[in-house]
């Protein structure tokens, strides 16, 4: 008995290659979206993982460097007066080769005879034959046989990179071929060369960035922090590689609800494709109820049909997901390497588990998807000749339950928004609710707009116009849907498009009111311009103010944390935008005593102005005020801002960063630029860029880092309009005999286009309309919510009409393009066929 | 010529674990190591290093330091102890420099340059029949190192550490493994004795195929050795050996069989076989005697009978060391049978070797004769 | 008024061809009202739809008042249809989208006529139908009796010239069926229309001024 249900089910299905290909590629897209960001992001985490495991080796401390460096002579110390063997020193940076630009590559300088316990891969490849090669050729490089096939060389040939901002020629002394596969993977993208060759290729001077170390027992561990030079930290390992793991978690989990985003969609898919079927076999359900199939018979075939078609779009979408994830791949790394730190993924890591999941996922969705038709198919009473108005009938009755039942889901996200709880899961459960409420409102609200709409259509277009209207809210149970799908994505693309745009503003703002000089001197890359030249800058002619910046960390004991040092050219608060604390006690105390500290910084550590922070210094501990928190893009970890003066009372080092240069009046921006070139000479290689040009690198970097954000917007709508597609095809194939009837009194095929077409484009722009204020609910969760708990970072939201109105046309625009091929399909039905076809 | 090919073994020890790791690192067909070993057996490779090319004047202490020009040199000391209740033990403590880049130029890095040090502990527990071991690698750069006044060698924290005067002594070394430590303070019982020709070691006939070598062959030692967690004190003799220089070795060697002797009645010994891939003894093999009160006299390949007496298996595989031998020396009215101590004392490196304590006993023209001395036997395994 | 010569009307099914129609003639004058009768399956419905311009023979001619139907492209077809031919059908005559009176409006709006006189129009036929209080009500308001005389009347109001029926009471219980037939054999009586009407029953079949079994087409 079953097995025939089975079989007349798959008929069914087969009969309607359409509406079946569609919910098959709804669920596949969505799914494939999923698949490919988990995949991604997976990858990401494991390269990261791997490059930590292969980098750290067998270490279990490091010595972090704070503000004045580790000199390499506490290393010496370490070793030869202490004992300390298991240590290896380690100095990184990063470059880029012109062979390959816009990608980073890590330097990491080792010493490779220290090597040999600490770091089992370059135990092996320190004391090779080129030992003499890789300590006295600063230009020696070992990169990895993979790496140097991509980059297309071989040993012995030059690599010409670009570091610092100077052109440099380095040469690859020799290929690493780890024998693991993981290790090949965690010494991806990086170039190894001698410590001290390292030194001089950054110009670090004697200093080290850290010291790697094996230590046996907290009594070893005692004598080391003993020894540290005051304002370096000792930390467990896998501590930091914590650390670091943990600021890239907000970012990661944005993606993963991002891409449930699109299989929201494709559940909507699901839904509709099994609302349909079983409204279109309610006479065939209501004949078997009669010869006696049970309840749980039904049930249990609708829900194993939609667990089928989930199972089959799942296998299409993991497939299309995989390779969708070598996109995503380099696009979340490319995020990560924008905003955290230089992580190189080059491949995909098919994880098992990943693709066990995404694979239950899918029937799962769709099974849940098809709960609510499955239940309403087991309510068809035996023997029901049920006309379509009695199916809309019921389908109107049960409006008011959604409605309801929207209403209700819409106050849990309200109450979830206002309840105190952090974190980002609340946040997320809040979006998704906010999500389904809406979607569950569309039914009813665009039952009510079509009554205006039909007088308006009626008015343009005649009856058509009205029947178009009309036919939307007859056919509330397909319609709805269709609306509802395209809102969520239509939603989407305003929710993000303003989120991104808020970022953007927000961002833009901050830089005018950061760029206060005209033109900034810097040394690209991590290093550092000497302290004479600056001297010589500032006092130009020509310039009237100057600022200096300095970026490097310090530790409180227990976290390493951005310090940024100013010497500013205007007072301090006007120099930041004050987000809290009192201006006048930041424009008195902040030069000598006390520090500003970033919005994320204050989030992240939950501090306030009257707070204070305990910073490891060559002298000690020193307790400093927090006197306000300032506003502050630059970086999510968040940074701790000191004025010049007070950074040097504490710490010996003069180190600068960049140099702000302002003009006096009268010198235009070509004679500053001109003295500051002669002025540079060949003294070093520096950086030059007006504010303008900062403002506008950093936009692009802005807009790079948004790119993901902008592919996986593009999919979900993708999965829309495929959704709204297959809603409006199966749409069309129902009202086949209408359409028929109408043809034979008299419309001819292009009447009966338009009049479709109208239909799509009445559902379509309903639902654009619809998007608009879910959409910019959706922002300000984001906005207000999610992005200030991911990135401790506040921004105002900004919804720009021109994204509303281009929103609300696109919705109407897939309504109109998903409707072109039932509205051709109905209009070239041959009628005679139409009609014979319900005869028979 | 003393030691005369001793001088090449620290390069093949450090050349052998390169080609080691690289087995380890990279494909068969990638054996950077022994292309390497191939190519420092050329003329060619000396270049940019200064050349031991006749003999020198030698200033001390000066030259009691480092000659970072040349491409190898040598701190080496052995010796044999015994504690107050009678154990003995062995002791070997050697730092070895190495030139590896002549040419390197200007650099801003302190931790940048050219000199890589290696080296070697190892101490045998006769009684217990123990053998323990320990080598370490370091670049220069304060890391490892050689000064004079005071006298300084050291790596990491292994250290020689001696006087500020012409001679190193009292030289204390210092220097703890895993699982044992030494520290031992020497004075020198005999004069420093130079080696071949007033210490210019010539080995073959090119020009610059040759070494400045000197020795102290006899060193009151006393002090401690840490060992099982106890600290047992020590007494006993040591030698010590420096030698630079840059020149390759010829290419039919196989390997060298090289004894240090020191025995009761005041004489000591040095004396080696140079063994040819064709079985036979390179003639130039020699050695060198140093009577009581200090003078020496050189001993040719024929002054010296020397025959191995019994074998011995390494548990490692592919090696069987000779560990016993009898030496006649008719010209000095001397036959001794000479035994290890302890049979396994092998240095079980990226290059494996036999270094270690023997005891010596025989009859003199005086009587019966005893003593103690070191053995080195290089070139014994199969699988290199 | 009609002439039909040498139809031919096949249909693909499951790859072998089946003829419905071969080299059938017929003729029906003006204002007769013909009864199609014959087993399921011999081309009763095929006729009609050829009739009517929604399918195209294979072979020969059908003229409808002069014109060749069969040679009317897609378009004119349409507006032959829309302006000459009123149809009735067995089920899903109404559009369920429009009320009663839009439903009759729907033919009088396609062939552009007037609005106020259409409106005046639709209301008699309503009348005419016994359905005057239901103008505004939606079809599936009705019953399957008032949706078939709904449906008569929307077939008369743009006074076609031919008024196509295919088994408008198939579905009917015996009663209604009689009624609606009733009505059909009335208004086409008192409009002298032109009807061909398609059915099984013999008894309806009696009604009419002629029977063309088309299982036995060479009888007439």
């Amino acid at each position: 008995m079953s097995r025939l249900l089975q079989r007349a089910g798959w008929r069914y299905f087969r009969a309607r290659p359409w509406q079946l290909g569609l919910s098959l590629l709804g669920v596949a897209l969505g799914v494939a979206v999923v698949v490919a960001v988990d995949l991604a992001n997976q990858s990401a985490g494991r390269a990261f993982a791997l490059s930590s495991e292969a980098l750290t080796g067998e270490t279990t401390h490091q010595v972090l460097a704070g503000p004045s460096g580790l000199p390499a002579d506490w290393y010496v110390a370490l070793r030869r007066d202490h004992g300390f063997r298991q240590s290896a020193p380690v100095v990184e940076g990063t470059l880029e080769s012109t062979l390959e630009p816009g990608r980073s590559l890590r330097v990491v300088g080792i010493d490779p005879l220290a090597e040999a316990g600490v770091r089992p891969i370059f135990g092996g490849l320190a004391t090779g034959g080129g030992l003499g090669e890789f300590m006295a050729d600063p230009d020696a490089v070992w990169m990895l046989a993979e790496d140097l096939a991509r980059l297309g060389l071989a040993v012995e040939d030059p690599l010409p990179v670009t570091v610092q901002g100077a052109e440099r020629e380095l040469r690859v002394a020799g290929a690493l071929r780890p024998e693991s596969a993981m290790d090949v993977e965690g010494l991806r993208d990086v170039l190894i060369m001698d410590v001290a060759a390292a030194q001089e290729l950054f110009e670090r001077g004697d200093r080290l960035d850290r010291v790697d170390l094996i230590l046996r027992d907290a009594a070893e561990r005692d004598a080391v922090e003993a020894l540290l030079p005051g304002d370096a930290q000792l930390l467990p390992s896998d501590q930091r590689r914590d650390t670091l793991a943990d600021m890239t978690r907000a970012f990661r989990l944005n993606l993963t609800a991002f891409s449930l985003l699109a299989l929201l969609v494709g559940a909507f898919l699901i839904y509709n494709t099994m609302t349909f079927s079983v409204v279109q076999r309610r006479p065939l359900i209501g004949q078997w109820r009669a010869i006696g199939v049970g309840r749980h018979q039904i049930m249990r075939l609708i829900l194993g049909e939609a667990a089928l078609i989930g199972l089959a779009g799942t296998i299409v979408g993991v497939l299309l997901g995989i390779g969708l994830a070598h996109l995503m791949l380099d696009l979340v790394s490319r995020t990560i390497n924008d905003l955290y730190f230089v992580l190189s993924v080059r491949s995909v890591n098919l994880s098992p588990v990943s693709l066990i999941l995404a694979l239950l996922l899918g029937p799962v969705v769709s099974v849940l998807a098809a709960a609510v038709p499955a239940l309403e198919a087991t309510r068809i009473p035996p023997r029901a000749v049920l006309s379509d108005s009695h199916a809309e009938g019921a389908a109107r009755r049960g409006m008011p339950r959604l409605l309801i039942t929207g209403l209700v889901l819409l106050a849990g996200s309200g109450g979830l928004l206002l309840l105190p709880l952090g974190g980002l899961l609340p946040a997320f459960a809040a979006l998704f609710l906010l999500i389904l409420g809406a979607a569950l409102l569309v039914p009813a609200l665009l039952s009510w707009m079509m009554r205006p709409a039909g007088w308006l259509c009626g008015r343009l277009f005649g009856l058509p116009g009205r029947m178009a209207a009309r036919g939307v809210r007859i056919g509330l149970s397909r319609t709805g849907i269709a609306a509802a799908a395209l809102m969520v994505a239509v939603s989407a693309i305003i929710g993000v498009g303003s989120m991104v745009d808020s970022f953007r503003v927000t961002f833009a703002d901050w830089l005018d009111v950061t760029l206060q000089s005209d033109l900034y001197v810097s040394v690209p890359g991590d290093s550092h311009l000497h302290p004479e030249l600056v001297r010589d800058l500032r006092v130009l002619t020509g310039v009237a103010g100057s600022s200096t910046a300095f970026q490097t960390r310090a530790s409180d004991g227990e976290q390493r944390h951005r310090l940024r040092v100013f010497e500013l050219d205007a007072t301090p608060d006007r120099a930041f935008s004050l987000l809290q604390g009192d201006a006048e006690t930041v424009r008195t105390r902040f030069a000598d005593d006390g520090l500003l500290i970033t919005e994320p910084f204050a989030n992240r550590q939950d501090l306030q102005p009257g707070d204070s922070i305990a910073l490891r210094t060559p002298a000690g501990v020193r307790e400093l005020d927090v006197l306000g928190v300032v506003q502050d893009y630059g970086s999510s970890e968040g940074a701790v801002i000191m004025a010049r003066g007070l950074y040097s009372r504490y710490w010996d080092d003069e180190r600068i960063g960049s140099v702000g240069l302002r003009r006096a009046d009268g010198v235009s921006a070509e004679a500053l630029e001109q003295a500051v070139r002669e002025t540079v000479g060949d003294r070093q290689a520096v950086r030059l860029q007006s504010s303008e040009a900062v403002r506008e690198l950093s936009l692009q970097v802005f807009d790079r880092t948004f790119t993901i954000t902008h592919v996986l917007r593009l999919l979900a709508t993708l999965v829309a309009v495929v959704g709204i597609l297959s809603a409006l095809t199966a749409l069309g194939l129902e009202r086949a005999r209408e359409h028929a009837v109408l043809r034979a009194i008299g419309l001819t095929p292009a009447q009966l286009w338009r009049l479709v077409t109208l239909q799509n484009g009445l559902i379509g722009l309903a639902a654009g309309l619809l998007a608009v204020p879910l959409g910019i609910a959706m922002s300000a969760i984001l906005t207000q919510v999610i992005n200030q708990r991911s990135f401790g970072w506040s921004l105002s939201l900004q919804v720009s009409p021109a994204l509303l109105l281009e929103a609300v046309l696109l919705a109407l625009l897939a309504g109109l393009l998903a409707g072109l091929y039932p509205a051709w399909r109905a209009s070239r039905q041959s009628p005679a066929m139409a009609l014979r076809e319900e005869n028979g | 010529m003393m030691r005369p090919y001793r001088w090449l073994f620290p390069v093949w020890l450090l050349l052998a674990a390169c080609s080691d790791a690289q087995h380890e690192q990279s494909q068969p067909d990638d054996v950077a190591g022994s292309g390497m070993l191939g190519a420092l057996s050329g003329e060619a490779e000396a270049e940019g290093y200064a050349r031991v090319t006749g003999p020198r004047d030698f200033d001390f202490p000066d030259d009691h330091g480092p000659h970072p020009d040349y491409r190898h040199e040598w701190w080496y000391v052995t010796g044999n102890l015994a504690a107050d209740d009678g154990r003995r033990f062995g002791y070997q403590i050697t730092f070895f420099r190495f030139n590896v880049s002549p040419d390197m130029g200007q650099r801003a890095s302190p931790l940048a340059g050219n000199q890589v040090w290696m080296a070697h502990l190892a101490l045998t527990d006769v009684d217990r029949e123990r053998f323990l071991h320990e080598e370490r690698l370091s670049r220069g750069s304060g890391l490892a190192g050689a000064a004079v006044e005071p006298f300084r060698v050291w790596l990491d924290d292994w250290r020689l550490s001696g006087g500020e005067g012409a001679d190193p002594f009292p030289l204390r070394i210092q220097a703890s493994a895993d699982d044992f430590a030494l520290d031992l303070e020497l004075e020198a019982r005999k004069p420093l004795v130079l080696q071949g020709d007033a210490g210019y070691s010539r080995k073959g006939d090119a020009p610059g195929n040759a070494s400045f070598y000197y020795s102290w062959t006899r060193l009151a030692a006393a002090g401690e050795l840490m060992l099982d967690g106890e600290e047992i004190a020590v007494s006993g003799t040591s030698w010590m050996d420096r030698e630079w220089g840059t020149s390759t070795l010829s290419e039919n060697q196989r390997g060298w069989d090289w004894f240090s002797i020191q025995l009761d009645d005041g004489r000591d010994i040095m004396f080696y076989h140079l063994r040819l891939d064709d079985g036979g003894i390179e003639p130039r093999s020699k050695g060198l005697l140093v009577d009581a009160d200090g003078d020496s006299r050189l001993l040719s390949l024929d002054d010296v009978e020397l025959e191995s007496r019994r074998y011995w298996e390494s548990p490692a595989g592919d090696a069987r060391y000779p560990v016993a031998w009898r030496m006649i020396l008719p010209g000095e009215g001397l036959e001794l049978e000479l035994e290890a101590q302890v049979d396994d004392q092998e240095l079980r490196n990226g290059f494996r070797y036999w270094e270690g304590t023997i005891r010596v006993r025989g009859e003199g023209a005086d009587g019966p004769v005893r003593g103690y001395g070191y053995a080195e036997l290089t070139g014994y395994t199969t699988s290199d | 008024m009609i002439r039909i010569s040498g139809l031919c009307k096949a249909y693909l099914e499951g790859g072998r061809e089946r003829r419905v129609l071969h080299d059938f003639c017929a003729t029906v004058a003006a204002g007769e009202r013909l009864a199609l009768v014959g087993r399921s399956g011999c081309g009763k419905s095929t006729l009609l739809n050829l009739m009517s311009g929604m399918d195209r023979p294979d072979a020969g001619s059908i003229h409808v008042d002069g014109i060749d139907v069969a040679s009317l492209g897609e378009r004119e077809a349409t507006l032959f249809r829309r302006r000459h031919i009123g149809f009735v059908f067995q089920f899903f005559n109404l559009v369920p989208t429009l009320t009663v009176l839009e439903n009759l409006l729907l033919p009088l709006e396609l062939n552009g006529f007037d609005r106020h006189r259409g409106h005046q129009d639709a209301r008699e036929l309503l009348d005419a139908v016994g359905l005057p209080d239901r103008e505004n009500s939606f079809p599936d308001r009705l019953s399957g009796g008032e949706q078939q005389r709904v449906a008569i009347a929307r077939a008369l109001i743009h006074r076609p010239r031919l008024l196509l029926a295919d088994e408008p009471t198939g579905t009917l219980d015996a009663t209604t069926g009689d009624q609606v037939l009733a009505l059909l054999d009335a208004v086409s009586r008192e409009r002298q229309l032109t009807t061909i009407l398609v059915t099984h029953s013999t008894e309806v079949a009696a009604r009419m001024d002629r029977v063309l079994d088309l299982s036995h087409p060479e009888g007439v």
